[in-house]
């Protein structure tokens, strides 16, 4: 009987699609000749203008997998841009016609109809990840990882991304080195200092003697390092294998130490411990992982490192995975210390501020003010304004509206003009000026966001809108970034001038009318975030002498700050900005807050299949009025952070 | 010719002492002992392509020979009669700083979001092929990148390996020389402790999803290629034990990054001829810069402003967005000559690799450099015009005798780059007929 209802819903199931795939093809067969008709010739298969193939986006289906490209497309459809104004132009109608089954396709996509939590390969650990993991599980800060080969970033923009860690003989011989000089340094045969003894209570926790065994103290003291280096209990074989091992090296004349730390050495080099495993699951159903494998997730997610015992307890019950204990868990790993991860590395990678010191660096002559003491004040500013967001479980608006930050002196003289903050320690201040506070008016990224030794209003915008905002816009085209020669030899005009010529030239003006009032109302923040009420205006002159020379001066003008968003709405300056970004695009920010944290959570680049889970967690977040320790418990519960679904691949040669 | 053991010393540069050993009449460390000679390639990237016009020649013979280099080039002029210099080169697929990088070497194209850049890269075909007979399949080097874009992947990518990874690429001569001569150290390269990972390496590829196997098939490789590194480092402590004019040991360069750009990047030079001479790799790629460098030049007298900022020597404003801000020129000549400037600076650098690989013998006759196809080039054709066309290559080496050096070869039409990979494939041993975009060899380097 079950059986029959069963076959039933199965049938009426492949009716349904069926029907549904007939009405999507009919749609895709009008869609595609429109765009054949009048698109392909610059953006198909022949010529790819601006990197735009749409022959290929269409192929790709449901067209939501490409949800950014295709809302770029539509932007351009109804703006009229596209097709550019000398090419054939498809009607009113055929545009109403493209526009509407884009919007079906993009803004009424039933996501409910996927099920699909994702799937993360094994990751390596991340050169932070490495680095932490080896200071929890020895008790001291060695840093091995930072002479290892620098971590590269793909597409999602963080370095914990599946899809950029691979392992490979270059980095495995400096596991390999690194694995023995750790055990060398926290191990040594006779500890002296305090950090030795911790090493050793931590690690060599029994000993054979009159009550214990040898087996019985290799075995305890091999389990006990086998579970927390690979963050899972040691199965029975894994126990035998060791244990064999141990009696072996100690056959060869080697000491209980000796023996335990040479297959420490080993452990440090399995795959076990420099990969995070999940188990894989036979079937093509999503599953819920492990317990053993919630810890690790949660805590590479909230410490970039591995869990600690209280995790381990809770993951051996098998209650870590429920809501309340989860949430608890979130509540008590935020209070420690190691949760500073997410500003000095999840918020460094997705603001930037991680470039201090590379991109943006000490130059002596050029910036002698500008020392690494300096440079590690600015990111540490940024860092921990972010953890006090995170700490004191403030609202996410607070990212961009709040009153204080974090100086130190250096900072105070050098950047803020603030008298009464001396030393080096970083201390919370509040900010009088309005146009001060929130992480937009922060040194860092005021430097990150500008030109070597000029503001780029610009770059500026363009960081707002796309890193900040999420709203990223096309690729510029070819020419972009060149004034016109008449602008550019126009030397009474001010740059700012001259961008708001270049941006009234039609073929930027779309985006340009967004880009450059943001970055505009950020000019009283020169390049390296000082506040200026005037700037030096270079000007470029020619001479009449023969031969016609070039000769700079230099003139003062006041900074302007006024802009107008493309709605018309004015507003000045960082406290001006500070407001339109909350009234008008506080929705933005939370979605980007909401999808930065997932991804690097999970630890992949976000897919169209994710959008159900960040839905469910935006609506959840009203409720929870925004506020960021919410966020991350709505983060650790959701679907695609606590179940997984195996990827079908093809075998790879 | 003899090579004393100053001239070798002086060879290798002053961080490293090589062994006392007479390498015409011993096989020195020489892994092989092969009779005929063997064969190497390298391919040296330089970003941001050079000013169009400055490899032209200023004197070719009625055969293209190579009478006088251009100024810009006279660096390597002492070495006119060991290089190649084609004109016309392109790749039909586009260029471009970051996709133009990656795909330098497959000859394909670029997908960012796949991290693919089509295929493997003609290094890593290669190293399949020769790596069997040496210590280490190939060697990836870079200079350390600085400033914007230094964490780009496709911008400091050229090698791709079957599985379609690129390659970490090594920044510190330090570990490239351990990776070459440090011998096993008995903890974690314990056989006992290698057979232990091994066996959990199996154990997890049984439990994990199809997806994660490739991880651990990753594993497994970079565990084999240290098992031979361990067996070719005993080896060779054998080999030095066994001969008695080795009394020194070989001794490793600092480790960490020399703060001179030129010193540093002689030493990752020497590494090259290091591994070539002894026998370490056949196959290397080194990387002389990431593939949109806004390095600065301004130790070179007269030079201004970043790499990439040069490159677009057009507009001397200093106003566009590739300029610092900060700097600005006279006028576009200035700011070319500029650019001609740090492209002549590393023809310096590579006149200084040709030259410790001439000055080295080798048993079967010929110098080094005979025995090598040095390719030396940019994704980039002219920086201004950011062109794929006419893409800077030059080939030095006679490729144990397969090159026929000391000419200009003027295509009439474009011709593929991947072509030119194809040839040199071919003269590996590599019985390729397609590569990338290319489907024939280049029968003009014969002669």
């Amino acid at each position: 009987m079950v059986f029959r209802i069963f076959k039933c819903i199965i049938v009426l199931t492949i009716v349904l699609q069926g029907y549904q795939l007939k009405a999507v093809q009919t749609e895709d067969f009008a869609i595609e000749k429109n765009f054949s008709s009048f698109c392909f010739q610059c953006h198909g298969k022949k010529k790819t203008k601006g990197g735009l193939n749409l022959e290929k986006l269409l192929q790709q289906k449901p067209l939501i997998r490409n949800r950014v490209q295709w809302n770029q497309v539509v932007e351009l459809l109804k703006s009229g841009e596209m097709p550019p104004e000398e090419e054939p132009q498809p009607g009113n109608e055929v545009r109403k016609s493209i526009l509407a089954t884009l919007d079906k396709a993009l803004n009424h996509f039933d996501y409910e109809s996927i099920d699909n939590p994702g799937f993360e390969s094994a990751k390596r650990l991340t050169n932070h990840e490495y680095n932490n993991t080896i200071r929890d599980l020895f008790g001291v800060d060695l840093k091995p990882a930072d002479r290892f080969p620098a971590e590269m970033t793909g597409a999602s923009g963080f370095e914990n991304s599946a899809n950029t860690l691979f392992l490979q003989s270059t980095l495995m011989e400096r596991y390999i080195a690194a694995a023995e000089r750790i055990v060398e340094l926290t191990l040594p045969k006779e500890p002296k200092t305090a950090s030795h003894f911790l090493t050793r209570t931590m690690i060599l926790i029994a000993k054979p003697g009159e009550t214990t065994t040898e087996r019985e103290a290799a075995e305890k003291t091999l389990k006990k390092i086998i579970k927390r280096a690979f963050r899972q209990p040691a199965s029975d074989r894994e126990t035998d294998q060791v244990l064999e091992l141990y009696f072996k090296f100690r056959r060869r004349g080697n000491d209980f130490e000796a023996s335990v730390k040479q297959i420490i050495q080993g452990l440090l080099i399995s795959p076990k411990f420099l990969f995070r495993v999940e188990q894989g699951n036979p079937t093509a159903e999503s599953f819920q992982v492990s317990d053993w494998e919630l810890a690790s997730r949660l805590s590479y997610f909230l410490w970039a490192s591995m869990p600690d015992s209280e995790l381990f307890e809770l993951a051996e019950k098998g209650t870590l995975h429920e809501p309340s204990v989860l949430s608890q868990q979130t509540e008590r790993m935020l209070k420690d210390p190691k949760a500073e991860s997410l500003g000095r590395v999840f918020a460094a990678q997705w603001l930037g501020f991680r470039l201090i010191g590379t991109r943006i660096r000490l130059d002596p002559i050029d910036n002698p003010w500008c020392t690494d003491s300096l440079m590690t004040a600015m990111r540490d500013e940024s860092a921990m304004f972010f953890n006090s967001l995170i700490r004191e479980d403030r609202r996410i608006a607070n990212l961009v509206d709040a009153d204080y930050s974090f100086i130190n002196e250096e900072l105070a003289q050098e950047i803020y003009e603030l008298e009464d903050v001396l030393g080096t320690r970083m201390r919370r201040v509040t900010m009088r000026n309005p146009g001060r506070g929130g992480i937009l008016t922060h040194a860092s990224l005021m430097a990150v966001t500008s030109n070597h030794k000029e503001t780029s209003p610009i770059k500026r915008g363009n960081w707002i809108l796309e890193t900040l905002l999420g709203l990223p816009f096309p690729p510029p085209p070819p020419n972009a970034g060149v004034f016109k020669e008449e602008v550019a030899e126009n030397d009474s005009l001010t740059f700012r001038e001259k961008v708001e010529l270049h941006s009234s030239d039609p073929s930027c003006r779309s985006c340009h009318s967004k880009i450059d009032p943001l970055g505009f109302s950020l000019e009283n923040l020169d390049y390296f975030g000082r506040w200026r009420e005037s700037y030096r205006v270079r000007i470029n002159e020619k001479v009449k002498e023969s031969p016609p020379k070039r000769r700079r001066r230099y003139e003062v003008k006041p900074v302007d700050a006024n802009a107008t968003l493309p709605d018309g709405t004015p507003f000045n300056g960082p406290a001006g900005l500070k407001t339109v970004i909350i009234e008008k695009h506080h929705a933005d920010l939370v979605r980007q807050v909401v999808s930065k944290l997932l991804a690097y959570g999970l630890g992949r680049q976000l897919e169209y299949y994710d959008e159900p889970a960040i839905r469910r967690i935006l609506t959840d977040l009203e409720k929870d009025d925004f506020h960021f320790q919410a966020l991350l418990k709505r983060i650790v519960n959701s679907y695609p952070f606590q179940y997984k679904k195996n990827q079908i691949t093809q075998s790879v040669k | 010719m003899k090579i004393s053991r100053r001239t070798m010393l002086k060879a290798m540069g002053a961080a490293i002492a090589l062994p006392t050993l007479d390498i015409m009449t011993s096989n020195g460390l020489r892994a092989s002992t092969a009779t005929q000679p063997v064969n190497r390639l390298a391919y040296l990237y330089f970003p941001n392509g050079i000013p169009r016009g400055i490899w032209h020649p200023e004197k070719v013979g009625p055969h293209g020979e190579l009478l006088k280099l251009n100024e810009w080039m006279s660096p390597l002029e002492p070495f006119k009669k060991d290089i190649l210099i084609p004109r016309n080169v392109w790749t039909p697929q586009g260029n471009g700083h970051g996709a133009g990088t990656a795909t330098w070497l497959t000859g394909n194209d670029y997908s960012r979001r796949k991290v693919s850049a089509g295929g493997i890269s003609v290094d890593q075909l290669a190293a399949e092929h020769t790596g069997s007979e040496t210590l280490l399949p190939s060697l990836e080097l870079s200079m350390k990148g600085k400033g914007y874009f230094s964490n780009s992947l496709s911008r400091n990518a050229i090698s791709w390996s079957r599985r379609g990874i690129p390659l970490i690429r090594e920044v510190e001569p330090r570990s490239i020389f351990d990776r070459m001569f440090r011998p096993a150290t008995g903890g974690a390269t314990d056989r006992s402790v290698l057979d232990m990972v091994l066996q959990d390496a199996k154990s997890l590829r049984k439990q994990v999803g199809n997806a994660d196997q490739q991880r651990l098939d990753e594993y497994f490789d970079s565990i084999r290629a240290l098992e031979k590194r361990i067996e070719f480092a005993e080896k060779q402590t054998l080999r030095i034990k066994a001969d008695q004019t080795l009394t020194d040991s070989l001794t490793a360069p600092e480790p960490g990054i020399p703060a001179n750009h030129e010193e540093y990047m002689k030493l990752m030079m020497d590494m090259i001829v290091l591994a070539f001479w002894s026998d370490a790799t056949r196959v290397a790629t080194f990387m002389l810069d990431h593939g949109q460098s806004n390095r600065y030049f301004n130790f070179i007298p007269k030079v201004r402003g970043t790499w990439h900022a040069l490159s677009h020597y057009g507009n001397a404003s200093g106003m566009t967005e590739d300029d610092d801000g900060s700097t600005s020129w006279d006028s576009v000549e200035t700011k070319r000559d500029m650019y001609a400037e740090v492209n002549r600076w590393h023809h310096r650098q590579l006149a200084y690799l040709l030259d410790r690989l001439k000055s080295i013998s080798e048993p079967c006759g010929g110098t080094l450099l005979d025995n090598s196809m040095i390719v030396y080039g940019s994704s980039l054709g002219d920086g201004d015009d950011h062109d794929e066309k006419d893409l800077p290559t030059l080939i030095a080496g006679r490729g144990a005798g397969t090159i026929k050096t000391g000419r200009q070869l003027n295509f009439k039409k474009p011709t593929d780059l991947s072509n030119f990979h194809i040839s040199f494939l071919n003269r590996l041993g590599v019985e390729i007929k397609e590569f990338g975009t290319g489907d024939k060899q280049i029968d003009e380097l014969n002669g």
